[in-house]
């Protein structure tokens, strides 16, 4: 043989050893030896044959090693799935609960990340969003860190801005939309013509708007949202270039644009618009949004702009003397930090959930693997490694974990489905809930650490003890004792999840309790709202409107089953508010902000149809002119505005909008906005004044108002076919909107819970029951010696018992560290609510002390003879 | 390891060829793994080379199988006097052998008779 094919034989062989490395450890230990020789001399021989034999021989040997050692892989996970699959199907009582339990809590997991995903996580749909802001007005001494904009401000800082590539302002609007002959209510907005460039959106068909389609003259163009394209027009290319009518006034369609840019709902219409500097600077109700310039921080924009802010309270006193500005992330603007709050607390939650329900399995896995000890013990005596063994009891998990992932998974699906249906009121975004891929993949390595987590311990444990212990009856209770302690901590543990859980759920349940039961101030049953806006075509003026407004009313009174039918510019909890300032004198500058309050347009019924109370005075009267300037204030006005205790009646008041009017009657407080924001000083004024461009009819029935709530939209129709009556809905329903997030927090901690609580009721008593099978010989060795059965059951119940008192103690603990996050979404109650607290200990302790005493009773039935006997 | 000692020969076929290959080259004598990749070649005449990836994991699979078992280890002065491990066949593996030839045979009839292979020398 050659000298040089000498030499360079190791280092083919070495390549070869590190090949080798491929195989499974197990294959390798076997083979790799005789694998080397044969490479070895098979390798000599090719050198012999010359250059291109050798280096034939040695691709097909890396072709070789590739192929057979994944293959080998596959065989050695395939047999132990095999095994572990056969195992489980040996007990499938065991198999059956922990695939169970794990599919709740994996499932419970994986619907809440994905509604968390979909509200709080998924990119916005905007190009770099991280550099997308709104921009805020702010009033620092009346604590209100965020303000809708004027018009005039608006354009101040988008002039002396420098931190931003674009501005936009925005403002909704809704519109009646005729073409074709039908008129429906559509959602618009009304835009800066570069919110597009702003946002970094293109259009579906067609464009956006040019620059500059927003200045006066160049207004008369719209672009379509997604959904009403797809729905009214079938999603027909052709709609772009055609005109609309909106509200009556002709717009040239020039895109379909995508529904997420609506923000937090979809928006059907967008039109193009420029504030006016000539509107009044005090007039605040414009979004803005901007784009920051590249590396510049949110930081340094806010004090930028809250510096612009301030000059402009000193060079428009009247108007902007204690406003300042601020700048936030546009996610804060799409998802307010109460919901952010909210669906925190829920996740942590669902995790604790999640938590139970590996305790509960670990507990399941631990009890099989003692029963096992034995034969592992034995198969380690044998010679099997222990590595082989730890691998072989965990794929055991994982494949359990796998089954209940799936089953979980498919939970998660069908929970989803239902979420999507009742999530719309309480969340923004929840249209994009799916189980897409992030949610997946976050439910997988839920799936998997769940798995090695309740695997690993028993695994642990088991191989940890001796093998010459475990074989001895003697030796095995040693390790049994140590295992009945990691069964205790399990014990303490879940009771300590559940009963935080269960804290929490009361707490919202209760405070969801209070907050449907509030006094809003007026009787809302057997109430319909429903709005009307004319449009400017036909109903060019107040007038004109205010005519087909009484008309629409007259007729809706003269419906069988209506008592009473009062207009208002907007309805309690109705979806904008306005509010003015006043005072009781003549305002020298600025009138404080204590004085600030709702107004709204009401027709003379208006305060019967609610029945909302009358305190002092009168309210209107249809023959009141418009001269006598009456004005109608709710209580609590009354008192800040003359604190004193004066009659208001024949008064004067200053408003904001510069009007003096006199005082004619005082009406009871009611909410306006939420349930929870407390009842609303109101100041009502008279249609005489002025019709708005939306009213809302405010329509009692004597019966159920499912029936006249069709007639309603009849009368509308029989009287203007053109003109869409929207929002029509039970005041009821209304107002269980405006709780829906109190609702829907309530009801989800409420379902883990519960869920929290039933597994962790039935940890106890398996444990228990447990103890209980493998002390028969004690537990019947003492009763033969003369102990009573219901002493003994008093006993091991006890023993449970005061697992569980531990846990709860632990728990309400860690109650009142959770309370701190949930202080936010609570109404009516406390965090620390001692009600709460001590109904929840004595409700959890008798469901413990029923886990405890049904597996303690099977003692009575252990025959000391047969017990004895057997052991 | 075989699972279940009444298995029937024909529940294994049809076999990979390289496992046919390992029986055939074992039927007359015991070999090691060497010899096993050195008989195959012979008798094909270098047209059939098993690497040992694929002889070790397909040896590895007949003793599972209960086809093959393990002899001790011995060294073989003909090569370099490195103790190896030698492997015989079982009555199993030659009836499954058997069951395959048997089953190749059926195979080569039909397309005999297709006309697609020449008739029998």
């Amino acid at each position: 043989m050659p000298e040089t094919s000498r030499s360079s034989s190791p280092a083919a062989v070495r390549a070869y050893d590190a090949l080798l490395r491929c195989y499974p450890k197990a294959f390798r230990e076997e083979y790799g030896r005789h694998m080397r020789n044969d490479f070895r001399s098979q390798w000599r021989l090719e050198r012999t044959r010359g250059a291109v034999p050798v280096a034939r021989f040695a691709a097909s040997v890396v072709a070789d090693i590739t192929v057979t050692a994944a293959r080998e892989h596959l065989h050695m996970l395939n047999r132990d799935l095999h095994v572990a699959w056969r195992g489980l199907r040996k007990a499938p009582a065991f198999a059956i609960a922990a695939v169970a339990t794990l599919a709740l809590g994996i499932g419970a997991t994986t619907a809440m990340f994905s509604i968390v995903y979909a509200v709080l996580l998924r990119p916005l749909p905007f190009r770099e969003p991280a550099r997308l802001v709104e921009l805020v007005e702010t009033q620092p001494g009346a604590n209100i860190d965020a303000y809708a904009v004027s018009g005039p401000n608006f354009l101040s800082w988008r002039e002396r801005a420098a931190s931003y590539d674009a501005i936009s302002a925005f403002w909704e609007d809704s519109y009646t939309l005729t073409e074709g002959g039908t008129a429906e209510r559509v959602e618009g907005m009304r835009v800066s013509a570069n919110l597009w460039e702003t946002l970094g959106v293109r259009a579906i068909a067609g464009r956006v708007f040019d620059a500059g389609e927003d200045r006066p003259g160049r207004e008369q163009v719209a672009l379509i949202g997604e959904g009403l394209w797809r729905r009214r027009y079938a999603a027909d290319p052709a709609l772009v270039g055609r005109t609309v009518r909106l509200s009556g006034e002709p717009h040239t369609v020039v895109g379909i644009v995508p529904d997420e840019v609506g923000f937090t709902s979809g928006v059907d219409v967008w039109v193009p618009f420029a504030p006016d500097p000539r509107m009044p600077r005090g007039d605040r109700r414009l979004t803005v949004v901007g784009r920051l310039r590249d590396g510049v921080g949110v930081a340094q924009a806010s004090a930028e702009l809250d510096g612009i802010a301030a000059a402009l309270g000193r060079e428009f006193p009247k108007t902007n003397e204690r406003y300042r500005a601020r700048v936030r992330p546009i996610t804060e603007m799409i998802v307010s930090r109460d919901v952010g709050n909210a669906l925190k607390v829920l996740l942590a939650a669902v995790g604790l959930l999640l938590l139970v329900a590996c305790a509960n399995v670990a507990n399941l896995v631990l009890t099989r693997a003692t029963a096992r000890a034995p034969e592992l013990a034995l198969r380690r005596a044998l010679g099997a490694s222990a590595a082989r063994l730890t691998r072989q009891v965990l794929t055991e998990s994982l494949v359990l974990a796998a089954i209940g992932g799936v089953a979980g998974i498919a939970l998660a699906f069908a929970a989803l489905q239902v979420a999507r249906l009742t999530l719309a009121d309480a969340l923004p975004r929840v249209s994009a809930l799916a189980l897409d891929i992030p949610v997946l993949v976050f439910a997988i390595a839920v799936t998997l650490i769940t798995g090695v987590a309740f695997g690993l311990i028993p695994a642990w444990r088991v191989l940890r003890a001796d093998v010459v212990d475990a074989l001895r009856p003697a030796g095995r209770v040693v390790s049994e004792r140590s295992q009945a302690r990691l069964r205790h901590a399990f014990v303490v543990g879940q009771f300590c999840l559940a009963t935080m859980l269960v804290i929490g759920a009361t707490l919202l349940a209760k405070s969801l309790a209070r907050l449907v039961s509030v006094d809003v101030g007026f009787r809302a049953d057997r109430v319909i709202v429903a709005s009307i806006s004319p449009s400017s075509d036909k109903y060019p003026d107040p007038d004109r409107a205010g005519a087909f407004y009484l008309r629409v009313a007259d007729e809706v009174r003269a419906l069988p089953g209506v008592t009473s039918v009062g207009l208002a510019s907007t309805p309690p909890f109705g979806s904008f508010w306005s509010s003015m300032e006043t005072g009781p004198t003549r305002p020298s500058a600025g009138l404080p902000e204590s004085l600030r309050a709702d107004w709204r347009i009401v027709t003379s019924d208006y305060f019967g149809a609610l029945d909302v109370p009358l305190r002092r005075g009168r309210v209107f009267a249809d023959a009141d002119p418009e001269s006598l300037r009456p004005i109608v204030l709710s209580e609590s006005i009354v008192q800040r505005l003359w604190p004193a205790g004066a009659d208001p009646i024949g008064q004067s008041v200053w408003l904001g909008n510069g009007q003096v009017r006199t005082v004619i009657g005082v009406v009871g407080d009611v909410h306006q906005r939420t349930l929870n924001a407390g009842r609303t000083p109101t100041m009502y004024l008279p249609t005489t004044w002025t019709w708005w461009p939306t009213m809302t009819l405010v329509v009692r029935t004597a019966g159920e108002p499912a029936q006249t709530m069709s007639s309603l939209r009849e009368v509308v129709r029989r009287i203007d076919p053109a003109q869409a009556v929207f929002d029509v809905r039970t005041m009821s329903a209304q107002m269980r909107t405006t709780a829906a997030q109190s609702r829907l927090n309530a009801g989800l901690l409420g379902l883990f819970a519960a869920l929290a609580l039933a597994l962790g009721a039935v940890g106890v008593a398996g444990t228990l029951a447990d103890a209980v099978a493998r002390r028969r010989a004690e537990l019947a060795l003492r009763m033969a010696l003369g102990a009573t059965g219901p002493r003994v059951v008093r006993e091991v119940a006890t023993r449970g018992l005061a697992l569980c008192a531990c846990g709860l103690a632990l728990g309400l603990i860690g109650a009142l560290w959770l309370g701190r996050g949930l202080a936010g979404l609570l109404f009516g109650v406390t965090a620390h609510d001692p009600v709460a607290f001590g109904g929840v200990a004595c409700a959890l302790m008798a469901v413990a002390a029923l886990a405890c005493w049904l597996p303690a009773s099977r003692v009575t039935r252990i025959d000391p003879a047969t017990a004895l006997r057997g052991d | 390891m075989r699972d279940g000692d009444d298995e029937r020969p024909e529940s294994l076929l049809p076999l990979q060829p390289a496992a046919f290959h390992i029986l055939v080259a074992l039927a007359e004598t015991d070999r090691h793994g060497y010899a096993i990749m050195q008989e195959v070649a012979e008798r094909t005449s270098g047209t059939i080379r098993i690497n040992p990836g694929t002889l070790y994991t397909t040896i590895r699979r007949l003793l599972d199988q209960g086809l093959l078992v393990e002899l001790d280890e011995r060294p073989d002065p003909s090569e370099d006097d490195e103790r190896r491990r030698y492997y015989r066949l079982t009555p199993f593996g030659r009836a499954v052998a058997r069951a395959e030839v048997a089953r190749l045979e059926r195979m080569t009839a039909l397309a005999r008779r297709a006309g697609i292979a020449p008739k029998r020398a």
